[in-house]
């Protein structure tokens, strides 16, 4: 897996290759994975007989031609990106967080009790919520690395069961205990206090001040990655924790520390979404974003700042999906094939190498 | 209203039927060195094929034998991108769960007409045997299920025959053990993983439609709901043996069993229903075994 995500920077840096050729390595597989999607979806486009182009121009319409459009691709970029960096902390450490989805959605939890329970000045509030339920979705992410570092169990399967594990906790303590009387129909809590709210700053939609902080705390990770030495010692154990281990790192620590950091991305995101945009916890409020955090991690190819361009593509496929079901009447199922497809071909390295194989033997000639 | 009764015991085997015949398919890839994890992908497109083809021909066993056909067909698919594209297990299983959470809603929309879920006109019948009847406390354990249910039984002593038995198993455990040394023996690596890509494909679809078939009569959005995440986990926990694996399938379809029953006593329904995983996070932990080292995961070598 981590090899999957660094090849295309390690072909760069062997070569010594100057910027644009490490950019165009490491953007290869991706760019490559989005081919093979995009054929796959005009292929079944073609099918049920709608002209793949319309529904493309569609979604670039829908994510960009209009303020509205933009407002919403900025509205979906703000989770996306933080769902990115959350995986690829985890990436670097050599761990796989498939059980993001669990730790967002306890973030937003207690991200929206502290919203309603808590009475803080204004500007304190949302800052406090988000914080509080980056620390819930640490603290759920605590589970698996634990159980991964004394048990040896696999943190893959253990935080993907422990997902719907944080559902049936957030629905209970809900449904006793919050739930907002007024809704018979949808399991909701009461709103949060109007100064926790975050507001938008645009004329419409929901873009709030979290899209900066999305994007700060995407810089922060990456700087401290790169030029701390926790993060060094983080990617060495995630690198090769034999090594690591040998050269004294405290690796296990180490691995800990960099799930419960994944996981409190995580929980930040459940805690913006329930404060920022929906004003309360709603059950089922995540859309997907655990899957969708690996896509934008996989297309940013193991850089934790390439997960800020990765977001706003993946914000765009996602405003853009609405319009193609609102105008073409195409599913918006369509997107999720897409983005199937792009995460199964992303890592195909022989694909890579067998087109690069082609084009020197063509260019030989 | 008593918890551990013959009817417990009788719900255990219908809700592990999927969950045996998804992990012992899986465990079959795993002893060729394959770590499948599209068992959850695999069972929600088993059973949306198994629903769709049934609806179309109007016939329940071409339903089962097509739905089993398309599904291995992707199944194949998938081995074909780790195989010989040398894509990493996880991440293009992960991959082709959204794949079939896709697929399976845009097909349903696109040759069915239908959102949300689609019913089937028939369903898989329930086997009652009268000889069977007449034994005192196995007769209302045993009987009753549908075919697919003896079918996961019989997984057992076949895949146990097969992989230990046959000159393929030989084949198929050499390559999962060592590939370099079985490709010097001269046995076909890629022929031995694809079909055992293949066989998981086949399981996997089975355990799909009798999650459709056999229990709902339906097909709904995401119906597989982690089915494939926890017989995973009984592939791990089992350390893919056909024995172990099973017993351990059998557990989890008695957390499953045991859920059901305690909606009835006013427990908190949320809470309940975590259990299922709760177990297989526990039982995962307590293996205490490495249950995936780093050298397990990644590119599958040549």
């Amino acid at each position: 897996m981590s090899m999957g995500s660094t090849t295309g920077a390690a072909l760069a840096q062997r070569r010594g290759s100057t910027g644009f050729f490490r950019v165009w390595h490491t953007l290869q597989m991706p760019l490559l994975a989005t081919l093979a999607g995009l054929l796959l979806t005009s292929a079944l486009l073609l099918v049920i007989q709608v002209n793949p182009l319309d529904v493309y121009a569609a979604l670039l319409r829908g994510a960009l031609g209009s303020v509205f459009g933009i407002s919403s691709t900025l509205r979906w970029a703000t989770p996306l990106i933080l769902a990115g960096v959350a995986v690829t902390i985890g990436f670097k450490a050599g761990l796989f967080n498939a059980g993001l989805s669990g730790q967002i959605y306890l973030g937003g939890l207690v991200g929206s009790i502290i919203g309603f329970a808590v009475v803080l000045p204004a500007g304190l509030h949302p800052a406090v919520a988000i914080i509080g339920g980056g620390l819930a979705g640490a603290i759920w992410a605590l589970i698996p690395a634990l159980l991964l570092r004394y048990f040896g169990a696999s943190e893959i399967v253990t935080s993907l069961m422990l997902w719907y594990v944080a559902i049936g906790i957030s629905d209970f303590l809900v449904r006793q205990f919050f739930r907002d009387p007024t809704s018979a129909a949808f399991l909701m809590s009461v709103k949060v206090a109007p100064d926790a709210v975050l507001p938008s700053f645009f004329p419409v939609g929901n873009v709030s001040v979290m899209l900066f902080v999305s994007a700060g705390v995407a810089l922060l990770a990456w700087y401290l990655m790169a030029r701390s030495k926790i993060g060094y010692e983080v990617r060495m154990t995630g690198a090769n924790p034999r090594f690591a281990f040998y050269a004294g790192l405290p690796t296990a620590r180490r691995l800990v520390l960099a799930f419960c950091a994944s996981g409190f991305v995580a929980g930040m995101i459940g805690a913006a979404e329930s404060i920022g945009i929906n004003q309360r916890f709603v059950s089922q409020f995540d859309p997907g974003f655990g899957f969708d955090g690996f896509l934008v991690a996989l297309l940013a190819n193991g850089s934790i700042a390439g997960c800020i361009p990765a977001g706003f593509f993946l914000g765009i496929l996602k405003a853009g999906s609405m319009e193609i079901e609102r105008t073409l009447g195409v599913s918006k199922s369509i997107i999720w094939i897409l983005q199937g497809s792009i995460i199964l071909f992303v890592s195909a390295y022989r694909l890579r190498d067998r087109i690069n194989a082609l084009f020197a033997h063509l260019t030989r000639r | 209203m008593e918890i551990l009764t013959l009817s417990l015991v009788s719900s255990t085997l219908v809700v592990a039927t999927p969950l045996i015949l998804a992990a012992m398919g899986g465990l079959f890839s795993h002893q060729a060195g394959i770590f499948n994890f599209t068992l959850e992908g695999l069972m929600l497109f088993g059973s949306f094929f198994s629903v769709m083809f049934t609806v179309l021909t109007g016939n329940l066993w071409v339903g089962l034998l097509l739905g089993a056909l398309s599904c291995t067909a992707l199944a194949v698919i998938w081995g074909w991108v780790v195989v010989d594209l040398g894509a990493d297990q996880i991440i293009s299983a992960l991959g082709f769960m959204l794949l079939a959470q896709g697929g399976t809603v845009f097909l349903m929309i696109a040759v069915l007409s239908q959102t949300g879920g689609v019913f089937s006109p028939l369903q898989l019948d329930i086997i009652r045997l009268p000889w069977l009847n007449a034994v005192p406390v196995l007769g209302s354990v045993l009987n009753g299920h549908t075919l697919l249910t003896y079918l996961s039984w019989l997984t057992l002593p076949l895949f146990l025959f097969v992989i230990y038995r046959t000159p393929y198993g030989l084949s198929l455990r050499a390559v999962g053990e060592k590939p370099e040394a079985a490709a010097a023996a001269g046995i076909n690596v890629r022929f031995v993983r694809y079909s055992a890509i293949a066989i998981t494909g086949v399981c996997c679809s089975l355990a799909g439609a009798q999650l459709a078939l056999g229990l709902l009569g339906m097909f709904t959005d995401n119906m597989t709901a982690g089915r494939g995440i926890i017989a995973f986990a009984a592939v791990i926990f089992g350390r893919h043996r056909p024995l172990q694996v099973f017993l351990v399938a059998l557990f989890f379809g008695f957390a499953g069993a045991l859920t059901d029953r305690l909606q009835g006593f006013g427990l908190p329904s949320e809470l309940l229903l975590t259990l299922p995983y709760v177990m297989t996070v526990v039982v995962l932990a307590l293996s205490g075994w490495r249950t995936f080292t780093r050298a397990q995961s990644g590119h599958v070598k040549a």
